[in-house]
């Protein structure tokens, strides 16, 4: 049968509980917003293929509970995941500071992974408390792309989920090179040195 | 397959498939997810004479009462075409495939009264698939799936019968959900261009080409045509040339061509196909060759036998941008009577010319347009007693055999011809313009025609050449114009990111779902040793059903050991509910440190949560609360003497913090009062200790020690509430509870040394209370030997509580831990060593 799509991608929406992850992905997938909030108790996930450079991009992403004590176990579902979008609360400061411990529950279950960093919520410039230099600078510091988004507005959603979309595409084509490459290596040497790192694999 | 099963389903089946020489091979059992609905399918693989079939079976019950209940929703030839497939992605499904361009059909295997299971079903298609493929190259005869025919399946698009064995089904639709789309909103991106075709044909009369120029035949367009499609018939009439089959282009015919095309127009040869005396050669002008995607071709004889190839057709098919074309040439049956035979030819033709592509068997129906040139031999009935004038064309036609033939629609169905206004092509004498003057007489015919069928299609010209004499036919051509479909890219992309979302908003619709009653399942109180369960109800009010499953987490374990879900796996159709049933086994010596660890501090942590996973849509944590009620089983000998009032007032963060502030001397007692109470209980009747000491737990389960337990837990004043066996029990309990055993840490040195100088030290090393509780111990169990009682079997007992502690193998007692006991036991000195080192203040 004659696949539907070039590529299958698949992305994780993490972030404290209440900062939208769920809007962004329903606002996302069926273009709507729904003004109340029912807090995920789970993993839910939807389908949204795209279009860049002619290739058609089948993205499966994950909305996974924000709670904290879902911690550990939404921590598998990193596995095996391209990209993950990582969302704050531009109105909530903690839900920002908290982004550092998601940065680390990333790196702690993937080895390698391409990741943005979102501010939810940017459309009341009057309860905004995550001011866009600050988050300009911590993103710069953590070499993570930033985007100010409103679900409910529908700003800069789709560019968010494209630019990591674009991200995830251009890592693949990129490491696909770079196998084949490290492949040839590994012939003329007779077998070089494995890593031998514990961490699952994402990528 | 067993033949002890399910004889009299068996029969049922037979009966319903009206079976008698065939042989019911294997049964399997499945079912097929539909829009609102999950039907049963049985699949069952029949066999007869070597060749082999599918069939799914619906099933109105399970197993079926009656014949009635059973209808044949689709038949499967196991042909080289057919594929059985279990999906990579999800080993729950498993995918047929007939022809490489129909739709798959997915069943979900079940759990099933027939007792086969995939793999087994799977190897059997397998082999027989094997078997009629190995078979098939033995003989030709591609019909003996014929014993099919009889079987009607309702459903005419699931209809994969003979015709699929012998690849002459039609093109089927809806490769997938997005092709499906795709094509239905082809209005939208498809425009149509004009190109002109050029179609010829000549029956040369087995003569090579005299003629000097072709062009008065291939040039009578103003400007040149796009396609040129030229048909020869009796290329070569030689018997060898017959025998042979001879398909070997000729080369000078081409040569003529390409000198007699349209002189304003570059050229090229697509493509030439030859069959005996037939020939075809397509033209296309160079700069519109790209727009030609693919092009193969085919031929069929129905000559003598149906294998000469003195009669029969060539055929070329090719795609023009998104159009599908074919032309054919043929040559039909000769003869005034031979109507039916040409008739026949024609539907041989129409059957047998087929393409080969990557993935399937095209015929000439599934094409677009196309395009049918040739001497096609019907004659001019001729009417005894009536004369009709040769030049009256109308009355002529009125006779025309082809003319009445389709409209009697015996042949050339949805054909079309354009209106004939030229004379009868044949039989001419050679070289003249006159009518066949030999002793035969022929009578003039119009034996050469050119038809099409199709959309978009028009006539310019229809003529025959009567200025090239050089056979008994004339030539025939017509000129069309043609509707191309070509895709306005503009369009297309629009429409294809339109159709994406749309597929994905299907997808996403489409994803089973399960609603739960409630995510947080509370089960209050636990306490030691305590049985308790919680339901809940999940239920399916989508219009899909839904497969569910509780996942594995860590350890491969969907809950921790103390927990039991049930059950873990099950179906809800659509408007099912179903109880879900969370069991707490209770904890015992054996794990209750364990969760002792978990609960440590208490309050918000769940002691567990379940991942209800949802086949193909999304997971569901159900958290489990409880809040543990403490006991004085599982803590440690050194806690429990630092407490200072009942157990049962503490809570876990205190009993936390009392075992974190551990500063050396603070113990309240010099051993726990709760091992105090038991030993005291029990020495008041030592002397018959027989039936007491068990290996195995047998009072565990009952309520008298949830009675000890609580009477210990609150220091109580009351009688002891239960019997020495229960006090027994609890003794052991509590000494083999904790996470380290009694003796920790020297448990390995004790097994493995003899002296009892050497163990009475390192006894004076445990910590006070471990060290009082083990001399009382063993001063107890001195009295109970003093007593007459057997001292081997409480050695064994005991001396596996307090080396191993909960580390215990069950139902296995190491033979070292008693030999350590007997041996400290036993020795001279033990109890003036007891007496000396227990401490009886703090």
């Amino acid at each position: 049968m004659a696949r539907d799509y070039d590529y299958l991608f698949k992305l994780l929406i993490i972030g404290d509980s209440g900062v939208g992850k769920s809007s962004l992905l329903i606002r996302f997938s069926d273009d709507t917003f729904s003004g109340s909030y029912i807090t995920t108790i789970g993993v839910d996930f939807k389908i949204r293929t795209v279009i860049i450079n002619n290739q058609r991009i089948k993205l499966q992403i994950w909305d996974t509970a924000g709670q904290e004590r879902f911690r550990t176990i939404t921590s598998t579902y990193y596995r095996g995941t391209h990209g993950v979008i990582i969302v704050y609360d531009v109105t909530n400061g903690e839900s920002f500071a908290n982004v550092k411990r998601w940065l680390q529950e990333i790196q702690q279950n993937c080895e390698v992974v391409n990741k943005v960093l979102v501010g939810n919520k940017d459309d009341d410039p009057s309860r905004k408390v995550v001011i866009t230099d600050d988050a300009k600078r911590f993103a710069q510091q953590m070499d993570i792309e930033l985007f100010e988004t409103s679900a409910k507005d529908n700003i800069n959603v789709e560019e968010m989920f494209l630019a990591i979309t674009k991200q995830v595409l251009t890592y693949k084509l990129q490491n696909a090179e770079s196998v084949a490459q490290n492949d040839d290596r590994r012939i003329k040497l007779g077998g070089g040195s494995k890593n031998n790192k514990k961490k699952k694999k994402c990528c | 397959m067993d033949p002890s099963i399910e004889n009299d389903h068996l029969e049922k089946i037979r009966r319903r498939l009206r079976l008698r020489n065939e042989q019911i091979l294997s049964i399997f059992e499945s079912y097929q997810k539909t829009s609102n609905e999950n039907p049963n399918r049985l699949l069952v693989l029949v066999e007869s004479n070597g060749t082999f079939a599918v069939f799914s079976l619906a099933l109105l019950q399970l197993p079926p009462h009656y014949e009635s209940d059973i209808s044949i929703d689709a038949i499967y030839c196991v042909n080289s075409f057919f594929s059985i497939n279990a999906e990579v992605k999800n080993s729950m499904t498993f995918e047929i495939v007939t022809l490489s361009d129909s739709p798959t059909f997915h069943y979900y295997p079940i759990p099933s009264i027939f007792k086969t299971d995939f793999d087994s079903f799977h190897r059997q298609v397998i082999s027989a698939q094997e078997a009629f493929k190995s078979r098939q190259e033995l003989d030709a005869a591609s019909n003996s799936f014929s014993w099919l025919n009889e079987y009607k399946v309702d459903k005419d698009f699931i209809a994969i019968d003979v015709k699929a064995a012998n690849g002459t089904r039609p093109l089927s639709k809806g490769v997938s959900k997005f092709q499906e789309e795709l094509k239905k909103r082809e209005q939208e991106y498809i425009t149509y261009s004009d190109y002109t075709f050029y179609c010829g044909t000549w029956n040369v009369n087995g003569k090579g080409c005299t003629e000097h120029s072709l062009r008065s035949w291939l040039a009578k367009t103003t400007s040149p045509p796009d396609f040129y499609a030229i048909a020869l018939q009796e290329v070569d009439l030689s018997a060898k040339a017959i025998a042979m089959n001879d398909s070997k282009i000729d080369q000078t015919w081409i040569r003529k061509f390409l000198d007699g095309l349209h002189s304003e127009a570059a050229y090229e040869e697509l493509v030439s196909v030859r069959l005996v005396g037939m020939m075809l050669s397509i033209f296309v002008k160079q700069d519109i060759r790209q727009h030609v995607t693919r092009y193969t071709v085919s031929s069929a004889a129905t000559g003598v036998f149906n294998v000469m190839g003195n009669k029969g057709g060539v055929a070329v098919s090719l795609t023009l941008n998104m159009t599908d074309i074919c032309f054919v040439c043929s040559h039909l049956a000769a003869h005034m009577d031979q109507i039916e035979r040409r008739n026949l030819d024609y539907a041989e033709i129409m059957k047998r010319c087929t393409f080969d592509e990557v993935f399937r068997k095209r015929t000439i129906k599934d094409h677009d347009q196309i395009f049918w040139l040739g001497d096609l031999n019907y004659r001019i009935n001729e009417i005894p007693g009536q004369i009709v004038d040769r030049r009256d064309i109308a009355g002529l036609l009125k006779n025309d055999q082809l003319l009445q033939e389709m409209r009697k629609r015996n042949v050339f169905n949805d054909f079309e011809e354009g209106p004939i206004t030229f004379n009868p092509t044949y039989k001419y004498d050679p070289g003249t313009d006159q009518y066949d003057s030999s002793e035969k007489m022929r009578a003039p015919a119009w034996c050469d025609r050119i038809l099409r069928k199709g959309d978009r299609i028009q006539l310019i010209l229809y003529d025959n050449v009567m200025e090239i004499r050089q056979s008994d036919h004339k030539p025939v051509y017509a000129v069309f114009s043609v509707g191309i479909k070509t895709k306005d890219d503009k369009k297309y992309k629009r429409v294809h990111e339109d159709v994406l979302k749309t597929v994905d908003k299907y997808e996403n619709d489409n994803q089973p779902q399960i609603s739960v009653e409630k995510t947080e399942i509370d089960f209050n109180e636990i306490r030691f040793n305590e049985r308790l369960t919680r339901d809940f109800t999940i239920a399916n009010s989508h219009h899909l059903s839904a497969n569910f499953s509780f996942k594995e987490k860590e350890e491969q374990q969907i809950c921790k050991k103390w927990f039991k879900v049930e059950p873990t796996t099950g179906t809800l159709l659509t408007g099912d509910s179903l109880i879900i049933r969370i069991t707490f086994k209770g904890l015992d010596s054996r794990n209750i440190g364990e969760f002792l660890k978990i609960v440590k501090g208490g309050g918000s942590v769940p002691l567990d949560i379940l991942v209800l996973h949802v086949q193909d849509g999304r997971d569901i944590f159900i958290t489990i609360n409880g809040e543990y009620i403490p006991s004085c089983f599982g803590f440690d000998m050194d806690l429990l003497c630092r407490t200072d009032r009942p157990i049962a007032e503490y809570s876990l963060e205190q009993l936390d913090e009392l075992e974190k502030s551990s500063a050396k001397c603070d113990f309240k007692v010099t051993m726990p009062r709760e091992i105090f109470f038991l030993i005291d209980y029990l020495s008041a009747s030592v002397e018959s200790m027989k039936d007491v000491f068990f290996l195995d737990r047998k009072h565990s389960k009952h309520h008298s020690l949830n009675l000890v337990r609580d009477w210990l837990d609150s220091w109580s004043r009351q009688d002891f509430p239960s019997n020495k066996q229960v006090a027994a029990e609890a003794l052991l309990m509590l000494l083999e509870s904790p996470n380290q055993p009694l003796l920790h840490p020297f448990e390995e040195l004790f097994l493995s040394t003899e002296s009892f100088e050497v163990i009475s030290s390192y006894v004076l090393k445990l910590s006070p209370p471990k060290r009082n509780v083990f001399l009382h111990l063993c001063m107890f169990l001195k009295e109970i030997e003093s007593k007459g009682n057997n001292i081997n079997e409480l050695a064994m007992i005991f001396g596996n509580v307090i080396v191993k502690g909960r580390r215990q193998v069950p139902g296995y007692r190491d033979g070292r831990c008693q030999l350590f006991m007997l041996r400290f036991l036993l020795n001279k000195d033990v109890a003036s060593f007891a007496v000396e080192n227990v401490q009886m203040e703090c």
